[in-house]
């Protein structure tokens, strides 16, 4: 009884002794309640130019790529143009993405017909020289990695009115598969899904006034999601031109663009030109080109061999023997995970439901299989694998159907179930279909690693701009292939071209036999299983050159029956870094890539970073290479904007990805249950009057 | 008196006690919302002052030093009957909107492009009813400058049914409350939302007002929906 009456007595207490305490606080703050209408008349002016900041583009951006294809070598030569349109000194920030397996190795700031060379720093050291010739007024360029596939440009001072340019150059390996090149070349950026919490030591007042440059705020597991979350424009407004000179170095029987429609000339024998139909391209979707040797042609080996600084480097370029049969395969495990996000709205969410039927199609009776679907939390079709039967595919599909793409990318849980399933005897594999929109890419690749047991993950990229770096790594990470879709029309052709991989014996146990003793170091540094169609890549560093003609041999397991082959060291080429136009062949860079890559794997893997960190920066300036801790940085040598005017910075929009929804949001609750309390209150007090009319009665 | 009557008794005061217990605790929460509402807003009011003074610092201008929010702009408005001076509070939550309407966070601030703001129906925003095609309403950046925006469209949607579109490209204010605005329980799926344009956008577009409503039998459904 007396818990009762002290409880009502709180009740009724705590809303007035909270109304008493606001009393107070309003009398204390009463003193400086004063209206005014406007007190920064004076001032006002001064704001009008951040007031405006929406509605007026400061940074007009254009790009230009150069694309010089030869063999297995893409060099490529990328200009930006950043062209101040207000009449205040600005800075220009670009966030942009490159191919994740670029090798960027030169920078260059363009000021009028000066050109002002880049060199490369420890990305602290670079950003110092930044920060310092912005203060000072000079003219300045830094390039930054943020991830293997995402960068930013920023330009220091640009006068009104006027533009700087910015050459980047890199080198990438084609890419080769069932006997096809291809090569991709990213033009803008998904928006990224940052899981975590926010972190609170971030400050809150930069992000709401714009001064960051991104639109998501750090989070617990992407402690730099501002840097890799640039905006959009309204209107699609950055454009790009390509010139493409292509030699396979053999005929080809097509060239082709997925994603652009081209057209190519023969310019002698092996060399082509290719352009695209329209001379200038919106940078909203990645540009894919394609071309292959006719069928007889298929190269089947290629050695290239450089030397530098008397050491010599050699890549490798195999394709070991091929069994494209299914006959070899016993029963399997099929586990889909479909990325179900809202980054997935529009074309991807189609285009993912049409590959996950056709691949629920591919099975056979004796495989078994399940399915996983996730946003902001996953969903299992069954708890665990089930057989293959009609009945099971025909309500899969049904699943399937009812797939909507909205929410968060919480991609961990939802790996983790795939990995964790229980396992049959079967071969488990899984094929994980996303646009990789995530900025927690490390932590998902460690996962994989550390989980992945026997199985086996495959990843299929979907969408105008999906995030290849993931779907590299994690396939890697999980000793599979990635795929990438980018189109309705190309479902089919890619998926059926998946399944025949995941149905094909893979060539195991490869073992590269370098000359006797020579070698230093090699990477990859252990070789990955190969399915159907790949080849062998590998680059090797040497103390001292292999003589002519020793023999490599490569040896590996095919279908339970082992084979080996033998090639000769070709003569070296020799060349150095520091020439003006490098006319190397790149040999020498993409071993020391393959370093750097091997290195930051590592620290993936949990290897500590202050270890791995000296070797990155020692290999990256050695080879003049940008990585996660180098970066290019160019200054002009004169002053440029006078001390008495301000520096704005202005983020540079990229654009959004074609085939992508606006984002959306939920509406918020906006209502009280203050007149329900009202009315609950009344009913109550009535209750009670007529309980204590009703007792004066009976007495 | 036997102990039938006693405990009958004994009952009938426990049964007393609880429905007036139950009586303040609800009018106590009622009047708790209001005037959490009321007041909260007038010590919005002084941080408010100490923004326009200090925009570059505007998120420690705290109403009360444990707050979770901080005001971004002023809205007024008024007709013949009455007149609203409230203040807009950074983020859309449970939290903040018992103090103020609030910016959904994500989208710009008022005149800077596409902006929402929510409050509740029965307490700030309860005056959304009343705004017409063609009205008026005035709202004060945090650097102090005044703004005019005209209601250029009411709309009633579902929001179990369709989701708010972000249209990054458009500079138009969204004023979100629930819907009906007499409606008894919180938690309904409508919502009723008036859009506005800056007034020189919308003078220049000549833009004719809209009203848009989906289907009224599930308004129907809704008023009884306990």
């Amino acid at each position: 009884m007396f818990r009762l009456i002290e409880s009502v007595i709180w009740f009724i207490l705590k809303p007035t002794l909270f109304v008493l305490f606001l009393a107070v606080l309003i009398f204390h703050a009463g003193t400086t309640l004063a209206y005014q209408e406007n007190p920064h008349e004076a001032e006002s002016g001064a704001f009008f130019l951040s007031h405006n900041k929406s509605t007026v583009r400061a940074i007009n951006h254009n790009s230009h790529a150069d694309l010089d294809i030869t063999g297995m070598v893409a060099k490529v030569t990328l200009t930006q143009e950043f062209y101040n349109q207000t009449d205040a000194w600005v800075e220009g920030v670009y966030v942009f993405p490159l191919p994740e397996n670029s090798a960027v190795n030169f920078m260059a700031m363009h000021i009028g017909e000066r050109r002002i060379v880049a060199k490369i720093k420890e990305k602290q050291e670079a950003k110092k020289i930044y920060q310092k010739a912005k203060s000072e007024g000079k003219k300045a360029a830094l390039t930054v990695q943020q991830r293997p596939n995402i960068f930013t440009q920023k330009v220091a001072n640009i006068p009104p009115g006027e533009s700087i340019k910015v050459e980047i150059r890199y080198l990438q390996t084609v890419h080769y598969d069932m006997g096809k090149f291809s090569l991709r070349f990213p033009m803008t950026i998904t928006p990224r899904y940052m899981p975590g919490n926010t972190l609170k030591d971030f400050n809150a007042e930069e992000s709401f006034s714009g001064n960051v440059n991104g639109w998501a705020l750090p989070t617990s597991q992407v402690s730099d999601a501002q840097k890799i979350s640039p905006y959009y424009n309204k209107n699609n407004a950055n454009s790009i031109s390509f010139t493409i000179l292509l030699d396979g170095g053999l005929d080809l029987e097509t060239i082709a663009s997925p994603s652009h429609s081209v057209l190519s000339q023969r310019i002698n024998n092996s060399q082509y030109r290719v352009r695209t139909q329209q001379p200038s391209i919106k940078m909203d979707r990645d540009f894919e080109l394609s071309w292959s040797p006719g069928a007889s042609q298929s190269p089947k080996a290629a050695i290239f061999h450089e030397k530098l600084n008397q050491h010599s480097f050699i890549q490798l370029m195999m394709l070991p023997p091929q069994v494209a049969s299914s006959d070899y395969l016993e029963a399997r495990e099929l586990i889909l995970i479909v990325d179900t996000s809202g980054s997935m709205q529009g074309n991807s969410i189609v285009q993912a439901r049409e590959s996950v039927k056709l691949a629920l199609q591919q099975l056979r009776a004796n495989d078994s299989f399940n399915l996983i679907e996730f946003d902001s939390n996953h969903r299992l079709f069954r708890s665990n694998a089930v057989s293959a039967s009609p009945e099971n595919i025909r309500s899969a599909i049904a699943f399937v159907e009812s797939l909507k793409a909205d929410g968060g990318t919480n991609m961990a849980p939802a790996i983790e179930a795939a990995l964790n399933m229980p396992g049959t005897e079967k071969l488990k594999q899984i094929v994980f279909i996303t646009d990789g929109s995530v900025g927690n890419e490390n932590q998902l690749f460690k996962l994989i690693h550390q989980k992945l047991g026997n199985a086996r993950f495959f990843t299929v990229g979907i969408g105008s701009a999906p995030n290849s770096f993931f779907m590299r790594k994690a396939a890697q990470f999980g000793r599979g292939t990635f795929t990438h879709i980018g189109s309705a029309q190309q479902v089919s052709e890619r998926m059926l071209a998946l399944f025949q991989k995941l149905e094909s014996p893979v060539i195991t146990n490869l073992k590269v036999q370098w000359p006797d003793g020579l070698y230093e170091e090699v990477y990859p540094s252990r070789v990955p299983d190969l399915y159907l169609g790949e080849p062998l890549l590998v680059s090797a560093k040497f103390a001292n050159s292999p003589t002519h003609d020793e023999q490599i041999v490569i040896s590996g397991n095919l279908a339970g029956s082992p084979w080996t082959r033998k090639i000769s060291v070709p003569q070296p080429k020799q060349t150095s870094i520091v020439e003006e136009k490098p006319k190397s062949s790149g040999i020498a860079t993409f071993w020391a890539r393959g370093k750097i890559e091997h290195l930051m794997d590592l620290k993936t893997m949990g290897e500590d970073e202050n270890k791995i960190k000296p070797q990155i920066i020692a290999t990256a300036v050695e080879h003049q290479l940008m990585s996660a801790y180098t970066s290019f940085v160019a200054v002009e040598e004169e002053l440029s904007r006078p001390a008495s005017e301000a520096l704005k910075s202005s983020a540079v929009s990229l654009n959004k990805p074609h085939g992508q929804t606006l984002p959306t949001q939920a509406y918020p609750a906006t209502a009280t249950p203050a007149m329900l309390n009202i009315i609950l209150g009344a009913t109550s007090f009535i209750l009670f009057i007529l309980l204590r009319l009703r007792g004066r009665n009976e007495r | 008196m036997n102990a039938n009557l006693r405990f009958l008794f004994c009952s009938q005061t426990l049964l007393i006690v609880c429905l007036l217990g139950l009586t303040g605790y609800f009018w106590g929460s009622a009047f708790y919302i209001y005037s959490k509402a009321q007041l909260a807003q007038v010590l919005i009011a002084k941080s408010w002052q100490d923004t326009l003074q200090n925009p570059e610092q505007f998120s420690k201008h705290k109403p009360w030093s444990w707050a979770d929010t901080w005001p971004v702009a002023r809205l007024r408005w008024h007709n013949n009957k009455q007149y609203k001076d409230i203040f807009i509070l950074a983020g859309a939550n449970g939290t903040s909107l018992a103090f103020g309407p609030g910016l959904l966070s994500g989208t710009a601030l008022p005149g800077d492009g596409f902006s929402v703001i929510a409050g509740h129906r029965d307490t700030h925003f309860s005056f959304l009813q009343y705004l017409a095609g063609g009205d008026e309403f005035t709202i004060q950046s945090r650097n102090g400058e005044w703004a005019k925006f005209r209601v250029v469209a009411t709309e009633i949607v579902d929001s179990s049914r369709q989701k708010l579109l972000i249209e990054e490209n458009k500079n138009v204010i969204k004023l979100v409350t629930c819907y009906p605005f007499d409606a008894v329980t919180p938690g309904g799926s409508l919502r009723y939302v008036v859009e506005a344009a800056p007034l020189h956008q919308a003078l220049a577009n000549n833009l004719e007002f809209k009203h848009s409503q989906f289907m009224h039998s599930q308004l129907n459904d809704y008023q009884f929906k306990f």
